[in-house]
């Protein structure tokens, strides 16, 4: 992988993570578009996109509010892009959804380490605003408030690394467990994907707590994959 | 109390530019986010440009900025509402109107029942509608071997759907709360965004049931078997749902699921 392109999609990670919460929160740090800005960068742009999407259906439960911490999506987005990225075309049989599959399993984990380095950010922002409070002296006050943006760094390097993780992950560390692994596990993993995705919608569809989401989701599910199956949406 | 008590504007003494500072500010509000004053050091952050203004003499600046170090937490965009309403009340509390206590009443009062009604609207209902709407779009055209339509279109319909609403939202918020200060709960009471959220839900789950659908396309089936693999989707999609239903992890869920399918494509 381009060393440059590594740098600045580890730099457009960071700077998402701080849109995640820290500044403006557009949905610009979501799977989907997170995913597909990544992939863009890191030349693999289906790749990105599918990931994102997919990831963006797993996650869409994942609500900060008040005081409780979801598991950090971005974190398992910007991991499993580059690991995707790097993993592309490396091992051979390896099919596109196969690569998707091992890139999404082997990096969904690390949400609940971005869960664990958020809460530690929380408290390095607990000690900045401490140095604030209490000062009676207005000068220190105005410095003290602009700790404020010092808040903004734990995330945006959290994230960077991430994103460098990812792509040693799916550069040295997958390509050579894939080859220890049995001559079928390339059609394995592949059908891996498919029940990963059916897994995410299925999350999201939970996600919007309506009365009768069950009966509504199962419906479109079949419609939609019947109107597949009839030929009346999208090629195989 | 608020309801009971709507206070007058008071005669606008704040720049356009200051105004637009404050704004700018309010949307690193949750910068330095931590457990226990929680919004407080962003909520300040954001006021001190006008409190700056209002306050020449540095030994008010420094009381009036210390007021709004107590512990504040609402939902980050509603939460423009009460920034602009917190400078709507010190406008006033700098020409003597109001004691300096009533800035504090009216975020307290403000706080928790915006904090719920932005994460009811904006978290669980008009995020999840973008969202599973977007992937839906790009999953289907990521199946069609189209990754830059799938991009472009599904990044699109995220970000055009959902800010929209958010950003004209949040800058509506913030003039409301500073030109109408307490009257501004009046206005959000009257908003249907209950009513909305609940259809916005609705259209989440629909999206999201169709992606579902849209991964048995991932499957490698034979052209033959096309008929029981829709069949299948649509079974195992509601068997997923089900067993989320009663309470088993995702997280769970996803690694047995896909166990159970790189058997399949290993040993069939």
């Amino acid at each position: 992988m381009d060393p440059i392109r590594l740098g600045l999609a580890a730099l457009l990670s960071g700077l998402l993570a701080l849109e995640r919460k820290a500044f403006l929160q557009a949905m610009l740090s979501r799977p989907l578009v997170t995913g597909a800005l990544l992939g863009a960068i890191l030349g693999h742009p289906l790749e990105g996109v599918a990931i994102g999407a997919a990831l963006e259906l797993f996650y869409l439960g994942a609500v900060n509010m008040g005081a409780s911490l979801p598991d950090n999506e971005l974190f398992t987005t910007v991991a499993a892009v580059s690991c995707a990225c790097a993993l592309a075309g490396r091992v051979a049989d390896l099919t596109f959804p196969a690569t998707l599959a091992c890139a999404a399993l082997a990096t969904l984990p690390t949400a609940k380490l971005g869960k664990v380095t958020d809460r530690l950010s929380e408290r390095l922002n607990g000690w900045i605003a401490s140095l604030v409070e209490g000062e009676g002296d207005e000068r220190r006050i105005r410095t003290g408030l602009r700790h404020n943006l010092y808040g903004l760094w734990m995330p945006f390097l959290v994230a960077a690394a991430a994103c460098v993780a990812g792509a040693f992950a799916g550069k040295l560390v997958l390509p050579l467990l894939l080859t220890l692994g049995p001559a079928g596990l390339p059609r394995g993993l592949a059908m891996a994907w498919g029940a990963f995705l059916l897994v995410a919608a299925a999350a999201a569809a939970r996600t919007a707590r309506t009365g009768r989401a069950f009966v509504w989701s199962t419906l479109a599910a079949a419609a939609t994959a019947g109107m597949h199956a009839a030929g009346l949406w999208g090629e195989r | 109390m608020i309801r009971d008590a709507p206070t007058s504007p008071a005669p606008r003494q704040l720049s356009r530019r200051t105004l637009r500072q404050v704004f700018w500010r309010s949307l690193f509000l949750q910068a330095a986010w931590n457990p226990k004053g929680m919004q407080n050091l962003g909520f300040a952050y954001a006021l001190y440009p006008a409190l700056a203004e209002l306050y020449p003499d540095a030994a008010k600046l420094a009381q009036a900025t210390e007021r709004h170090l107590c512990c504040f937490n609402s939902h980050p965009y509603f939460a423009a509402t009460i920034v602009g309403g917190a400078v709507h009340h010190e406008e006033r509390i700098a020409q003597g109107e109001e004691p300096p206590e009533a800035v504090n009443a009216y975020k307290q009062s403000l706080m928790g029942p915006l904090a719920a009604l932005g994460d009811g609207f904006f978290w669980l209902s008009l995020r999840p509608a973008c969202g599973a709407v977007a992937s839906l779009v790009a999953l289907g055209l990521v199946s069609a071997g189209k990754p830059l339509a799938a991009a472009l279109a599904g990044v699109g319909t995220y970000l055009v759907s959902y800010n929209a609403v958010h950003l004209a939202m949040r800058a509506r918020f913030f003039a409301q709360g500073y030109l109408l200060g307490d009257a501004v709960v009046e206005r959000i009471a009257a908003s249907r965004l209950a009513a909305i959220g609940q259809r916005l839900r609705v259209l989440a789950t629909v999206a999201a049931g169709a992606a579902g659908g849209l991964s048995a396309l991932a499957l490698p089936w034979e052209p033959q078997h096309e008929p029981w693999a829709a069949l299948g989707a649509a079974g195992l999609f509601a068997a997923c749902h089900g067993a989320l239903a009663k309470g088993i992890s995702p997280y769970l869920l996803a690694y047995a699921a896909t166990a159970l399918a790189l058997c399949f494509g290993l040993f069939f």
